[in-house]
């Protein structure tokens, strides 16, 4: 099938040692950087409250305390069920996404497509101006009926314009007219076209724009706050939001509402708020490698057909 | 296939394709294609171009009715652009329309720099295993909310506890000095997103054809010459294009970095003031409808003023690498 | 490659599956006589809530003919869930009003003037006169507001423990700069810990009362019936107070990043000296707040007891304008309002698991079961004086509570509901001047008398004068029809 021998990256990508060296300090020293806070937010997940208001954030407690940890695991189900329609909105949200942006993104970058300039400007306008919160509410609940369904979670982000515009680069540069126009003269139909030969060819432009609209889904908190109500459907983000909010409320409030109940008080709210970022942080920036693995893949080369 | 019929000359083709050229041959022709862009079609129809109508409340002065929203809406009573005075009128209208857009200069010139270069230094680094660790972390900060960014921020600014001071054993009180704050934010924000933002320069890098890089060894080209000759001009296309859409929103600033990380210190807002801070402490207690639609108009307006000039500068240098 | 695609629609297809089926909740709608009406909650759903609906619907579908459903809120989504839900015009009957006066006159309320007496006339008859006097928008009532805490005061909050050990005497303490002494005592003795803890949304307290709020410097003198709207910060007690606060700042009581510092000091822990708070007549003085913070607390006043708008307003029940069922949501909160067997259900929780009768059913003793998360709060339930108190509550303290009441008096502009649509421009420009400096002066950080120049000089340039003449001129109205 290919006769050519595939070209490894690693051959064709790389420095020589002294300058690989100088760069990876360089990169190394930023990637630290950028490790910091997440070092700081577990240490802080793990700072008694009281030693945090004398001493300050620190990037190593003076008093331990696995407070935060113990007030979640409280609410270990919640949480989990939480994780579960998290987990569930991103992998379909994130199909459904990279699906219609790529074929969106794939005709407006062909030039036998006789209305790219059209659509191209269609999704263009999207970007710029913003419909409002309420119209966006009304269109979901009143129009499409999605109030506190899990599809309220998923189409309001299921295309996002900014990556089809990329993507249409992506499209343009890499996916040559003559490889397409060789198929065609093949035989072979458009679909086919796409899936066996642009997909194969687009995969780490595929594979990049997937990876946002999963770190979109996966961070979005905000069309649970306008659609969803029922207890069952709250994605992860949001419940921590909520209980963040909640125990705010409660110690700004203490005297207001005083008659919350003495053991309320006890809840470490910044040990908390830092042990919920733990929690919400992790499974993402986990399934990050997966994304990584094709970012190099689909490298083959040139003018290959099937 | 009409293309492919190389007996006729090119004049008869263009008749043919001439004569059939109506509205139906055209749909029929670019079926598969207008197939492919019907899905994504359909969602901006539904979750844009219908509700972006309910922009006209901007010059509306909005009041209930039991019907509902449109009800409401076409029984409010037009102001013209009353809404909008507020962006103009105050003193500081000025001062945060610069900062706005020299914070918005500032990121796209750094942002465009340092993505490239990390996305170009990162694809040449030897050990691919090392490049997938660095990407990781360099992804993490995009994860956390400006308000944990804050915290981490003040856990080396805090004038009593805070790292910088001990350890460079001063006295400053980081939270009410203007001047170091430009700094700061152009240095926050850019870290925080440039992992993210490399992503992009790293696939692109990625994804171009390795025979170029072998037919430039074999013509003896060193890998400086390499990165300037072919991966750069790869490059550039998306470099345009991110910049283009970058100026699209330069009336857009970042809520929380501005407002979060320098702890809406009152004695910053001369270098932390800018629109969306503005637009956010002047409607927080009002929450006034129409007046929030109005600064976003006014926001998109000129965002799109920008954008089209810029996209018409880009076209007369280098039509390819232009939006439309 | 075909393997990538072939494995990734097989996960969509399952995943697709997935999501129809989670989302295929049945959802069923009872059209009977006993309507269910629906209504938004602020604040975490309690665990329990099963159980406390249906005690409670139980007692309503006998006296009111209608059963509720309560959909609660997170206490940060609230005002922009309920911002959106009144914008879009979404069905619902009743909810905790979110900018009450401004959404009132704007029409998202159904106006209860007369449906109150006539529907809800036990909860209507027992308010406090304040409630509805300082509730009414344009001379109409929107509200069934609950009848709790009329009247609050700012108070200095002392940490019993230090007290005790550096023997420090705070009974004679009666205002900020009374505190001067036992600031400096406590501060030379112990320098780890925080003298006064304040921070950015710290704001002290006053003889004056606030024509919005206080982020906004529009202010009547609330002790003397004041007739004129005066900008706080050329008052000289006022100002007096912030140089009094700019003092203990420079000498170190208040913490030296306080316009910045947002750092929790629970209440519990022993990282502050003094602090601030807010006491109502139902804390029973001190009570209250030591019992929320598990250690003793002693407090002395900075302003006196006067009854307010914002206070009337403190939890307002609404009936949506688009409600089919208003008569019906009117008299559900009544029965809310009036009713302690459905109140005391609600507010301590499941009767003999979590709370029983005590003393010929004048007190209630809590149980083991009672916890937090499954209850809700009196203060965001219904009146507060038809919940049977606790045991630990004397009657000495009830009846100090009627008299405090009974002394404290009604703030001049109670009841004056500012129309901001004149001056909405003006407004914005103002809020944006203000929190540019607030944070700075109230917490001592900024020096008074060098910054309030510049900052009125500001205000003037946002259009103050204007403002304040359109208050003046609408409060002058006021004054006329309430004939004060």
């Amino acid at each position: 099938m290919k006769k050519k021998k595939k070209i490894d990256s690693v051959t064709v990508h790389s420095f020589n040692r002294g300058t690989d060296l100088f760069f990876n300090i360089i990169v190394g020293i930023f990637a630290l950087s950028c490790l910091l806070p997440l070092f700081f937010v577990i240490v802080i997940s793990l700072t008694d409250e009281n030693a945090l208001a004398t001493y300050g954030y620190r990037l190593w407690p003076k008093v331990w305390s696995f407070a935060g940890y113990k007030y979640l695991a409280t609410m270990g189900g919640e949480l989990l069920r939480s994780l579960w329609i998290s987990v569930l909105v991103t992998v379909v949200g994130t199909v459904i996404n990279s699906t219609f942006t790529s074929t969106y993104a794939y005709a407006i970058s062909r030039s036998s497509f006789k209305y790219r300039r059209f659509f191209t400007v269609f999704c263009l306008v999207t970007m710029l101006f913003s419909p409002g919160m309420v119209a966006n509410y009304i269109v979901v609940t009143n129009m499409l009926h999605l109030k506190d369904t899990l599809w309220a979670l998923i189409l309001p982000m299921a295309v996002s314009p900014f990556n089809i515009i990329v993507m249409r680069t992506f499209f343009k540069r890499q996916v040559s007219e003559s490889i397409i126009e060789s198929a065609r003269i093949d035989g072979a139909s458009e679909m086919r076209i796409f899936t066996q030969i642009v997909i194969p060819l687009a995969v780490p432009g595929i594979a990049t724009i997937s990876l946002f609209a999963a770190l979109g889904y996966w961070n979005d908190w905000f069309n649970a706050l306008l659609y969803i109500q029922s207890d069952n459907l709250v994605p992860l983000q949001y419940l921590l939001m909520k209980i963040q909010s909640n125990i705010e409320m409660l110690s700004q409030n203490a005297s207001a509402g005083t008659q919350f109940g003495g053991s309320l008080m006890a809840i470490p709210k910044e040990a908390t708020r830092m042990a919920m970022v733990v929690i919400a942080t992790l499974p993402i920036a986990c399934s990050y490698p997966f994304f990584q693995k094709y970012f190099v893949r689909g490298l083959t080369i040139g003018g290959v057909k099937e | 296939m009409e293309e492919n019929n190389v007996a006729q000359s090119p004049e008869a083709i263009a008749a043919a394709a001439k004569k059939k050229e109506g509205f139906w041959y055209n749909i029929v022709h670019n079926g598969p294609f207008l197939l492919f862009a019907l899905p994504g079609a359909i969602w901006m129809i539904f979750f844009f171009y219908i509700p972006v109508f309910a922009n006209v409340v901007a010059f509306k002065e909005f009041q209930f009715s039991p019907d509902g929203f449109l009800a409401s809406l076409a029984q409010s009573k037009w102001v013209g652009f009353q809404n909008f005075k507020f962006l103009f009128t105050s003193d500081a209208a000025w001062l945060i329309t610069k900062n706005t857009l020299l914070y918005n200069l500032g990121f796209i010139t750094l942002n465009l720099i340092i993505s490239v270069f990390f996305a170009v230094v990162m694809s040449e680094l030897r050990h691919k295993r090392l490049v997938k660790v660095y990407q990781t972390s360099m992804l993490l900060p995009y994860f956390l909310s400006w308000v944990i960014i804050g915290y981490f921020v003040m856990a080396f600014l805090n004038p009593d506890k805070g790292l910088l001071n001990t350890m460079l054993h001063t006295n400053i009180n980081w939270y009410a000095e203007p001047k170091y704050w430009p700094f700061i934010l152009l240095f926050i924000g850019t870290w925080k997103g440039i992992g993210y933002n490399s992503i992009l320069y790293f696939a692109t890098v990625m994804g171009i054809d390795p025979t170029y890089y072998e037919a430039a060894t074999v013509d003896g080209a060193n890998k400086w010459q390499q990165i300037k000759n072919i991966t750069i001009p790869q490059l550039v296309p998306l470099m345009t294009l991110m910049s283009i859409l970058a100026v699209g929103n330069i009336f857009r600033a970042d809520f929380g970095l501005f407002y979060t990380v320098p702890q809406n210190s009152g004695a910053l807002y001369n270098v932390t003031s800018v629109l969306d801070t503005y637009i956010y402490n002047g409607l927080t207690s009002t929450g006034d409808i129409g007046m929030s639609s109005a600064a976003s108009l006014y926001q998109s307006v000129v965002g799109c003023i920008l954008l089209l000039i810029t996209n018409a500068i880009v076209r007369r240098l280098d039509s390819d690498s232009a939006l439309f | 490659m075909k393997k990538w695609v072939k494995r990734s629609i097989g996960a969509a297809l399952l995943a697709v599956t997935a999501v129809g089926l989670t989302a295929c909740g049945s959802k069923s709608a009872s059209n009977s006589d006993v309507p269910t009406l629906l209504m938004y909650q602020i604040g975490d759903k309690p665990k329990n809530y099963d159980t406390l609906i249906a005690k409670t619907n139980k007692i309503l579908e006998k006296k009111a003919k209608a059963k509720i459903k309560i959909q609660y809120i997170g206490w940060g989504d609230y005002t922009q869930k309920m911002s959106v839900i009144v914008s879009s015009g979404e069905k619902y009957d009743i909810a905790k009003a979110d900018n009450y006066a401004v959404n009132a006159q704007k029409g998202a309320y159904a106006d209860l003037t007369k449906m109150l007496p006539k529907y809800a006339p036990a909860a209507y008859k027992d308010l406090d006169s304040a409630y509805i006097k300082g509730n009414k928008v344009d001379g109409k009532l929107y509200t069934m507001p609950i009848n709790g805490n009329v009247y609050a005061q700012q108070v200095v909050s002392f940490n019993k423990k230090y007290l005790d050990k550096y023997n420090i005497d705070v009974s004679k303490i009666n205002s900020y700069k009374d505190l001067e002494d036992t600031f400096a005592k406590f501060h030379s003795a112990d320098k780890k810990v925080l003298t006064f803890a304040t921070g950015p949304s710290f704001r002290i307290g006053s003889d004056l009362d606030f024509v919005i709020d206080q982020d906004y410097p529009f202010a009547v003198d609330a002790v003397n019936k004041g007739k004129k709207i005066i900008n706080p910060y050329n008052d000289a007690k006022y100002k007096e107070t912030l140089r009094t606060m700019h003092d203990y700042y420079k000498k170190g009581y208040i913490q030296r990043d306080a316009a910045t510092d947002n750092t929790d000091r629970p209440l519990s822990g022993d990282t502050w000296f003094a602090r601030q708070e807010t006491q109502g007549p139902f804390d029973y003085g001190d009570h209250q707040l030591s019992q929320t913070a598990g250690q003793e607390i002693v407090s002395r006043p900075m302003s006196p007891a006067v009854k307010t708008t914002a206070q009337a307003g403190m939890y307002n029940y609404v009936v949506s304008n688009n409600s089919k069922n208003k008569v019906k949501a009117v008299k559900v909160l009544g029965v809310i309002n009036s009713d302690p067997e459905l109140l005391n259900g609600l507010v301590y929780g499941e009767k003999g698991k979590a709370w029983k009768y005590a003393d010929n059913d004048k007190r209630v003793k809590l149980l083991k079961g009672y916890k937090e998360n499954y209850h809700s709060a009196p203060w965001q339930t219904g009146d507060n004086n038809k919940i049977t108190p606790t045991t630990d509550v004397t009657d000495q303290m009830i009846q100090e509570r009627k008299d405090n009441i009974a002394k404290s008096i009604d703030s001049p502009i109670l009841g004056f509901q500012f129309n901001t649509k004149n001056v909405k421009t003006e407004m914005t420009n103002i809020s944006n001047v203000m929190n540019k400096y607030l944070a700075g002066l109230q917490t001592g950080t900024s020096d008074p008398d060098t910054t309030i120049p510049k900052m009125n000089k500001e205000l003037k340039k946002a259009g103050y004068d204007k403002v304040q003449k359109e208050m003046q001129k609408q409060y002058d109205e006021f004054l006329k029809n309430n004939n004060n």
